[in-house]
């Protein structure tokens, strides 16, 4: 397997020309750059207009870059022999009405090189795996939404590509049709594909990317491992029993000022704070056991992705 | 190439998915099914039909006059049991002289078609005097006969009786049948004409359910299909696919076709074998519309799908197909009655040098001087009528039908100042029975006069060299002796009104110069050595050389037989010492004057790509131009052999040529433009054009230029209905054995006009051409 990233993009513009007479410009991409390693699940995430879809589009060559460069499995943005390689789910895709499940797989096969023979004979598994075996014979207006995202799903690995481009893969998709398209997810991953992944959903991408770029008014706002983007912090979340003064007076013996007590109908009350570190944990633990405050749990906290990714898109996004 | 098979693939799967084509099929089998049990039977001719009866006037004349005698004979007796009422109306028609036309004539076919139903119709001692062919004589013989066999003898009888004014067509007529019904009324023509009367059905069909209502039907159902892949959702998933976007395009353009094809194949296809199982006529020819139809839809789908790829909108591909679809049939509505009402009867055809005056013909037979309004040379001035009738004559749409086909040029006689024209003389029935030889004098501002009828018609009219104006036809080379003369009113309603019975001519004003010779047959043309008076003529194949003698007579000097096939057309020119000869195949031989050999031969204009039309030698034989019907001038410098026609401008669109005195080449352009060049030269020495009113700007510079680079639906369809009707095509094609020297030239002719018909097919194939690639441009530049 080759060692170079999947997709590398380097200083990636993109400008739009609206309008007959008055042509409007406007800036999709403003010169992004970030790599999506091989066998990884990449996450792309970022507000509504951020330009995560233009920059799938000038990936696939669907959009014609304006500036910048852009490679896809070694090749130029949009190469046809990348794309050969390649599986894609769009947005709010269209699959014609007059196929049904089975004639789509073969239509969209054999519009990726495959025979229809191999098509046919791939197609009972894949329908199984989108949970569709039973639909295959089943015109497509007669599908659900869900319905339409997992064939869409089933099309766009058919031809079992090195990478899969899905945009808005759960859009529509129910709670266990969602847990099992992460499944399918990880389960490419493990085949050794790559998957890029475009979601509004941060909790999908949380549980199934490795890695993800946020967007936001065209430019990157950082590249990052989920796990970095919600590492550990410095926050305590405490549940004490006690009084509220034993309680206040422990934690400012412990050197903080006046923190929020939350007490609650059976006698609790929960307090979270930022220490300065583990011995001020400890000083305030030994306060509150000094004061006879019972404590019923102690724990650190972690960033969600979701705070990580409000906290990005809050930032100005000028230099 | 395995992703656009599954884009046409798809096509086909969509069509089929579609409720309207199942509609569609399911009514073109309707259609077959409720046409299947037509059928033509044979049967025998029981009535004259109104072609048949040539001259009823004649007929009747003749009917009355044998009646009048005391001889039993077919008049005498077909009067005898004519009804009393009808005898009477008869009579009195007959005896006021009335014109026999329309309701005149039907009443005369009516009463006649009425006696040969009649078992008394037929008397032995009246036909006695009457030739009768064996087997109607063995008929005659019989008093058996009754019903159609018995009025169908006496319609032979009739027209034995009769045969100078009665020729019948057939004597088999077909009745058209469904299931076991009979209509009552007979197609009257026998059943050799059965494959042309059901192809001219079956091309009348086509054109309405395919080439009208089949296009219309699949634009509506055709125009989402390009708008539907490139909407936003499907586009991107498709791109996104290892295909280029062109061929995308394309293919989704071609598999569009899928619906239509299926409908045209089924309906074509059924027709095919409708007709040939049901009439027995098999016409493959059927079959080869399919493609011929789906490419004419192909033309208003073009415009679909660009419109649909452009901007995703079926609603309005659907209305600009529909828009464009009317907008072709505005131009060329426009063009063609703009041509036919204003261009082509000013057109220019003929170009008479008169002295210091220009004389020219228009479509209309109007002869035109040029008129200069001020300046140096032509420019600015206008053609005004000259050569007036007397009274205005009849319109000019009617002077110019009337005469069609044959020639009107006037000729100038510069000694007395005079221009002459033979104008044919029309007598019963359309037929041409004499000449009229008009002329106008300078001094009488060229009011056209009348100066005699010439005996014979006349072909044309020379001024020879000693000032003798000669007029030759068929059978005759005559001098005019004749004076000039007044007509008076009496007169001049007597040439007009009963021009048929002045069939004698005034044979003392014209003095025959012709040698004793059978007649020549047409294919004929002659021309005069302005300088010498000789003659040169071809007619049916053969050339002759005349030469004036001292009596003034002529005499074949040099003749050559069979030099062109036999019915082959053929121009002649006298060039110096060499003689040409054009003939309709396209090749032009240069002869020796004196021996009638060929020198060189030369095909200018292709093989039967555009006959010749006009040709002419420059008065010292310098240079002779050859004029073909498409508009090409091939111009020849006789004495070096050099081809100078690269030096004439305006090639294509040339009506008329000729030279004038001081050897410069005429020639008329665009529709009333005449410019004069000096041999070999670019530039032209003058130029005598009026001013283009609005009508002709229009049609110039809008309708012409939009009908060149739009497409020619329109022809595509004369093409198909050429393909099913075309006989002498299909005979040439599917017998080459029958290579007779007698069929030749219609079968050059029908390979010529199938040349032609194809010429559409390559314009539309252009036009097609340049919205593919000018759409693929646009989408693949475009973002999606």
């Amino acid at each position: 397997m080759s060692t170079s990233p999947a997709i590398a993009i380097d200083s990636l513009q993109k400008t739009f020309r609206e309008g007959l007479i008055r042509r409007r410009q406007v800036e999709a991409l403003k010169g992004v750059s970030f790599a999506v390693p091989r066998g990884s699940i990449f996450g792309l995430l970022g507000p509504n207009g951020a330009g995560k879809t233009t920059l799938i589009k000038v990936l696939l060559g669907i959009v014609h870059k304006t500036r910048g460069d852009a490679t896809i499995l070694g090749h130029p943005a949009g190469h046809r022999r990348a794309r050969r390689r390649i599986g894609y789910l769009p947005e709010n895709h269209r699959i014609p009405r007059h196929l049904t499940g089975n004639t789509a797989l073969e239509y969209y096969g054999c519009l990726s090189g495959m025979r229809v023979a191999e098509v046919k004979r791939q197609r009972p598994a894949l329908l199984k795996t989108v949970g569709l075996e039973e639909w295959g014979t089943t015109s497509v207006s007669k599908y659900s939404k869900g319905m339409l995202q997992r064939l869409g799903l089933a099309q766009s690995m058919l031809h079992e590509p090195e990478l899969i481009i899905l945009d808005e893969p759960t859009d529509g998709v129910d709670p266990v049709g969602r847990s099992e398209i992460r499944a399918v997810l990880k389960g490419l991953q493990q085949n050794g594909t790559t998957v890029f992944l475009n979601s509004h959903l941060l909790q999908e991408v949380e549980l199934v990317c490795d890695r993800v770029a946020i967007l936001a008014k065209g430019r990157m706002r950082t590249v990052a491992d989920i796990s970095e983007l919600t590492k550990a912090g410095s926050d305590v979340r405490l549940t004490l029993r006690g009084t509220p003064e034993d309680i206040a007076e422990a934690l400012a013996a412990g050197g903080l000022d006046a923190p929020q007590l939350q007490p609650d109908a059976g006698g609790d009350v929960a307090v979270r704070i930022t220490a300065g570190g583990q011995s001020q944990v400890d000083r305030i633990v030994d306060a509150l056991r000094s004061r006879n405050v019972s404590i019923r749990s102690l724990e650190p906290t972690r960033n969600s992705l979701e705070q990580a990714f409000l906290s990005l898109i809050g930032e100005p996004s000028d230099p | 190439m395995r992703p656009y098979l599954a884009i046409l693939k798809d096509s086909f799967r969509e069509a089929f998915a579609s409720h309207v084509l199942w509609l569609t099929l399911g009514l073109i089998a309707v259609f077959l099914l409720a046409i299947a049990p037509l059928s033509l039977t044979p049967g025998l001719a029981t009535e004259l039909q109104p072609g048949e009866i040539r001259d009823a006037r004649g007929l009747l004349d003749d009917i009355t006059e044998e009646a009048a005698g005391d001889e039993p004979s077919p008049g005498k007796h077909i009067w005898s049991i004519i009804p009393d009422a009808g005898r009477e109306q008869l009579q009195e028609a007959a005896e006021n002289g009335q014109e026999f036309h329309g309701h005149r004539k039907g009443r005369l076919r009516g009463e006649l078609n009425a006696l040969i139903a009649r078992d008394d119709f037929y008397d032995a001692p009246s036909w006695q005097g009457v030739e009768l062919d064996d087997e109607l004589a063995a008929l005659a013989a019989q008093e058996e006969l009754d019903g159609d066999e018995l009025a169908a003898r006496n319609r032979r009888l009739l027209a034995a009786a009769f045969p100078d004014f009665v020729r019948l067509e057939t004597d088999e007529v077909m009745y058209l049948s469904y299931f076991a019904w009979k209509l009552d009324s007979p197609i009257p023509v026998g059943m050799d004409r059965k494959a042309e009367i059901v192809n001219e059905v079956v091309v009348a069909t086509c054109a309405v359910l395919l080439g009208f209502l089949g296009i219309f039907i699949s634009i509506l159902v055709t125009a989402s299909l390009v708008p539907h892949t490139f909407e936003a959702g499907e586009i991107s998933l498709l791109l996104s696919k290892p295909v280029s976007r062109t061929l995308l395009f394309l293919t989704r353009f071609l598999g569009g076709c899928a619906f239509t094809l299926l409908n045209a194949v089924f309906l074509m296809g059924g027709l095919w074998l409708v007709v040939g199982l049901r009439f027995d006529v098999w016409n493959h020819r059927l079959l080869l519309c399919v493609p011929l139809y789906l490419f004419l839809f192909l033309i208003y789908y073009a415009v679909s799908a660009t419109v649909g790829a452009l901007w995703r909108n079926s609603i309005l591909a659907i209305c600009l197909t529909l828009v464009f679809w009317f907008g072709l049939f505005l131009i060329n509505a426009g063009r063609e009655s703009v041509e036919q009402l204003v261009i082509v009867p000013n057109r220019i055809t003929e170009i008479v040098p008169a002295g210091d005056d220009l004389l020219a013909v228009n479509e209309s037979r109007e002869i035109l001087k040029w008129k200069t309004s001020g300046g140096n040379g032509g420019s600015g001035g206008e053609w005004s009528e000259v050569f007036r009738e007397p009274g205005g004559g009849p319109p000019r749409i009617a002077r110019r039908f009337a005469f069609a086909g044959s020639r009107f040029r006037p000729t100038y006689d510069a000694a007395n100042g005079r221009i002459l024209a033979v104008e044919p003389v029309v007598g019963g029935f359309g037929s041409i029975d004499s000449s009229q030889l008009l002329v106008a004098d300078r001094d009488n501002d060229w009011q056209r006069e009348s100066a005699g009828r010439a005996p014979s018609p006349i072909h044309s009219l020379f001024i020879d060299p000693s000032g003798r104006v000669i007029l030759v036809g068929l059978g005759s080379i005559s001098e005019f002796t004749g004076q000039s003369m007044e007509l008076t009113e009496l007169q001049q309603w007597v040439t007009d009104k009963l021009s048929g019975l002045l069939k004698r001519g005034d044979r003392d004003a014209f003095h025959e110069l012709r040698p004793d010779l059978p007649d020549w047959k047409p294919p004929f043309d002659i021309d005069m050595d302005a300088a010498t008076g000789d003659l040169a003529v071809y007619s049916d194949g053969n050339l002759m050389l005349l030469k004036s003698n001292a009596e003034g007579t002529y005499d074949i000097a040099v003749e050559r037989e069979a030099i062109a096939d036999d019915n082959e057309p053929a121009l002649v020119a006298l060039a110096g010492k060499r003689v040409l000869l054009a003939v309709e195949s396209g090749e032009v031989t240069l002869l020796d004057r004196a021996t009638l050999q060929d020198v060189e031969a030369h095909r200018p204009f292709g093989d039967y790509d555009s006959p010749p039309r006009k040709a002419v030698a420059s008065p010292d034989g310098e240079y002779a131009a050859l004029l073909s019907e498409d508009g090409h001038i091939w111009l020849n410098d006789v004495a070096t052999q050099r081809d100078l026609s690269d030096t004439v401008p305006g090639q294509g669109d040339i009506h008329a040529v000729a030279f004038n005195n001081e050897g410069q080449l005429l020639i008329a352009d665009r529709t009333a433009r005449v410019r004069a060049f000096v041999p070999g030269q670019s530039q032209p020495q003058t130029v005598f054009a009026p001013e283009l009113d609005i009508a002709e700007r229009a049609y110039r510079y809008a309708l012409v230029p939009l009908y060149t680079i739009l497409p020619k639906p329109n022809e595509l369809s004369k093409l198909v209905a050429d393909l099913l009707t075309n006989e002498d095509a299909a005979s040439a094609e599917n017998s080459p054995a029958e290579d007779s020297p007698a069929k030749e030239p219609a079968r050059r002719r029908a390979s010529r006009s199938d040349h032609d018909l194809w010429t559409p097919l390559w314009s539309n194939l252009a036009f097609l051409a340049v919205i593919l690639t000018f759409t693929c441009w646009r989408i693949s530049r475009r973002d999606f």
